[in-house]
């Protein structure tokens, strides 16, 4: 079968890519084992921040917590004590 | 020695990587970098391999897999440097002319193949990793259509149409000239 001489054009074009040679590779192993240490690093590193990230929340809950306590105590009425007191008054 | 330690899989792969990665990006230097980078991934992968395919078949997928995000990582990164030169100069800008730099291929055949490349590099992602495997690689059929997890029929199919859009694409450059 005769080949069009657009396909001939094309089949010579792609012959082309069977012209490009192996390269040889120089051995870079010791430059994958150290990104992978520095990858270790690196998600390490990042629990560590997370753990301490968790930390400081929890710290600030707490201190938060204890300051709207503290708040509101303040913040009670004195007369919700009254009768209290004036149980007591009757009581005596 | 190990068969699977990552020290014999680097022996038997690295330059089968190299090679793979400089068809992808045409790029020694990019091509070294995904190499590196192939193999960092089966170092955090390997526990979960164990042996359950060939393990050259599984290290050019993520060869493939590697080349490919490469490319899509500087495709995003070349679009922000031009968005941001579109913004400063309130007009666009032709796209940045690719660093091409295959040490495989002779001078005689350079410019031609850079053409053809230009071409390659437009294809669909699959499209183009048929034509690397098949023509470039080498690769059987059926050694291909393995990698690419496919029949051999689809694998075949996958490359013809591959060569039908090259062929258009390399029409529309010429018509462009």
């Amino acid at each position: 079968m005769n080949k069009t001489p657009s396909k001939l054009d094309m089949e010579e074009e792609l012959n082309l890519l069977e012209h490009i040679h192996r390269v040889p590779h120089g051995n870079s192993l010791q430059q994958v084992l150290k990104r992978i240490e520095q990858r270790k690093e690196r998600v390490s590193g990042a629990w560590l921040l997370v753990a301490a990230s968790l930390l400081l929340l929890l710290l600030s809950a707490d201190v938060l917590a204890a300051r709207m306590l503290k708040k509101a105590a303040l913040q009670q009425p004195l007369n919700s004590l009254l009768p209290q007191t004036e149980m007591l008054l009757y009581d005596e | 020695m190990d068969p699977f330690s990552l020290e014999e899989l680097y022996r038997l792969h690295h330059e089968r990587v190299y090679n793979l990665a400089l068809h992808y990006v045409q790029n020694a230097e990019d091509a070294e970098e995904i190499t590196q980078d192939v193999f960092v991934k089966v170092h955090e992968k390997l526990h979960a391999f164990r042996g359950l395919s060939e393990a050259g078949t599984w290290i050019y997928r993520i060869a493939i897999n590697a080349s490919l995000d490469h490319l899509r990582a500087r495709k995003a990164g070349k679009r922000a440097f031009w968005l941001r030169v579109v913004s400063f100069h309130g007009k666009s800008a032709e796209q940045e002319p690719q660093n091409f730099n295959h040490p495989g291929i002779n001078l005689e055949h350079k410019e031609a193949l850079q053409g053809l490349f230009r071409a390659i590099n437009k294809l669909p992602d699959r499209q183009r990793s048929a034509l690397i495997l098949l023509k470039m690689e080498g690769l059987s059929t059926e050694e291909a259509a393995r990698i690419m997890e496919l029949t051999p029929k689809a694998m075949e199919s996958l490359f013809q149409r591959a060569k039908a859009q090259l062929k258009i694409l390399l029409h529309q450059a010429k018509e462009h000239e």
